[in-house]
C-alpha cells in the first residue's frame, strides 16, 4: 500500500524519464544533422568562393550593375532567417533581437524597411506585432536546397533590378564551430568595390558590364544560399546543445526524485514497523 | 589543363581534360588548354569535357565560365550528368530552364 507522497514521486519519476527519452532523441537528430548540414556548407563554399571572386574582379575593373534607380525614399529589405520550430535555446531569440533593432534603426534614419521572412517563428514575431511583412517563406529551413533559395531570392534580386529596394540585408546565424553560432546582418546587394589591385588583365565575354549584370544575381542568390545554410546549421547545433542540457538536467531531476522517492518508502515501511510493533506491544499488554 | 565544374550544391567534375565545349553568348566553344584568360557567361544547354577516359556531357541551366590558361572553372546554377552526347544535353539544358520558368509564374 503505496502512501500518497511515495504515488506522487514515482509518477514524476515516470514522467521524467519519458521527457528525458525524447530530449535525447532530438538531441541525437541534431547532432546527425550537423554533420550533413556542414558537408553541404562545404560543397556550396568552393562555388561562392569562386564566385566572388569573379564579382570582385569585375567590379575592380570598373564595371558598375545596370540598376534603374527610382527617386524617393530608400527602402532597404531585410531578410530574417530564423528555424520553423523551436526547442532550439537562444537560436530565434537572439536573431529576432537584432532584426528587430535593426528595423528600428533604418526606420530612425528616414528609409523605408520591407521585412521578408524564412521560418515560422519570425513570421509569427513579426505578425504578432503587427509589423508587415512581404513575403514569408516556411518548411525549407530545416534542409535548404538551392531551390529553396531561388524561390526566396528570384523575387527579392527581382525588386533591387527594378530599384524598388536599395538594399537588401540579411539577419541569420553564422556558424562558427559546433559551440559558437553567432547572429550577424550582412548585407547582400549592393556590392562595395574594396580597393584591391586588379591581379590579371582578363577579357570579359561579352563585356564586363554585361558578365557582371548576369553575375550579380547568382552572386545573389548563391551568398543567401550559404548563408540559409549557416542558419540551418546553426540551428541543430544550437538544438542539439539546448536538447542536451535538457537531458542532463532530465538525469538530475531523476536523481533527486529517486532519493525522495527512496526516502518516502523507507519512512513508510519504519511506521508500518512501528504500528505493528505498537499493535502487537498494545495486545501482549492487554492479556 | 584542370577543369572544374561545381554548383551550389556539389563538385560535378574536378580532374585532367583536353577539351572543354560549351555556349556562351558569342556562341558555340571549345577551349583547349593555353586559351586566353576569360570570363563569360554559359547559356542554357550543354556542357561537354573531353578527357582521357572518354567524354562527359552535362546539361546545365546557364552559369559561368572562367578561363585561365591551365584552368577552366565552370559555375552552374542547375548541372545534370547526362547520358549521352553533347546534343541529349543541349536539349535537356533548355530543358531546365523551361521548368524553372514555369516554377516562377
Amino acid at each position: 500500500m503505496a502512501s500518497a507522497e511515495l504515488r506522487i514521486i514515482n509518477r514524476r519519476i515516470k514522467s521524467v524519464r519519458s521527457t528525458k527519452k525524447i530530449t535525447r532523441a532530438m538531441e541525437l537528430i541534431a547532432s546527425s544533422r550537423i554533420v550533413k548540414a556542414q558537408n553541404r556548407m562545404k560543397s556550396s563554399e568552393s562555388y561562392f568562393g569562386l564566385l566572388s571572386e569573379i564579382v570582385q574582379d569585375l567590379i575592380n575593373n570598373g564595371a558598375v550593375p545596370k540598376i534603374d534607380a527610382k527617386d524617393g525614399k530608400e527602402k532597404v529589405l531585410l531578410i530574417v532567417l530564423t528555424s520553423d520550430r523551436g526547442l532550439a535555446g537562444a537560436y530565434n531569440t537572439n536573431i529576432l533581437k537584432i532584426a528587430d533593432n535593426r528595423r528600428k534603426e533604418i526606420e530612425q534614419s528616414g528609409k523605408d524597411v520591407e521585412i521578408v521572412t524564412v521560418g515560422k517563428k519570425a513570421t509569427r514575431y513579426f505578425t504578432y506585432r503587427k509589423i508587415n511583412v512581404s513575403s514569408g517563406y516556411e518548411g525549407i529551413t530545416d534542409s535548404p536546397e538551392f531551390d529553396n533559395a531561388l524561390e526566396v531570392m528570384t523575387p527579392i534580386t527581382d525588386k533591387y533590378y527594378k530599384g524598388d529596394v536599395s538594399s537588401i540585408e540579411i539577419v541569420y546565424t553564422s556558424y562558427k564551430s559546433a559551440l559558437t553560432q553567432d547572429a550577424v546582418i550582412k548585407k547582400i546587394l549592393p556590392l562595395d568595390p574594396q580597393e584591391v589591385e586588379s591581379k590579371s588583365s582578363v577579357t570579359f565575354e561579352p563585356s564586363g558590364e554585361e558578365v557582371l549584370n548576369s553575375i550579380l544575381p547568382k552572386y545573389a542568390n548563391a551568398s543567401f544560399f550559404i548563408f540559409f545554410l549557416n542558419g540551418s546549421t546553426s540551428e541543430h547545433a544550437a538544438r542539439m546543445r539546448a536538447m542536451k542540457a535538457a537531458t542532463d538536467n532530465a538525469e538530475e531531476l531523476i536523481k533527486v526524485l529517486a532519493m525522495k522517492s527512496n526516502q518516502a518508502r523507507q519512512a513508510e515501511i519504519t511506521t508500518e514497523i512501528s504500528e505493528i510493533v505498537g499493535g502487537s506491544e498494545a495486545l501482549s499488554d492487554a492479556s | 589543363m584542370i577543369v572544374n565544374v561545381v554548383s551550389p550544391e556539389e563538385e560535378y567534375f574536378s580532374g585532367e581534360s583536353t577539351m572543354v565545349v560549351t555556349r556562351t553568348p558569342n556562341g558555340e566553344i571549345g577551349i583547349y588548354s593555353g586559351h586566353e584568360a576569360t570570363v563569360a557567361t554559359i547559356l542554357p544547354g550543354g556542357l561537354t569535357i573531353e578527357h582521357s577516359g572518354g567524354k562527359d556531357s552535362y546539361a546545365v541551366s546557364g552559369g559561368l565560365l572562367q578561363i585561365t590558361p591551365e584552368k577552366v572553372t565552370v559555375l552552374g546554377e542547375i548541372i545534370e550528368k547526362i547520358d549521352g552526347d553533347h546534343e541529349a544535353a543541349i536539349l535537356r539544358g533548355k530543358e531546365l530552364v523551361e521548368d524553372l520558368t514555369e516554377q516562377d509564374s
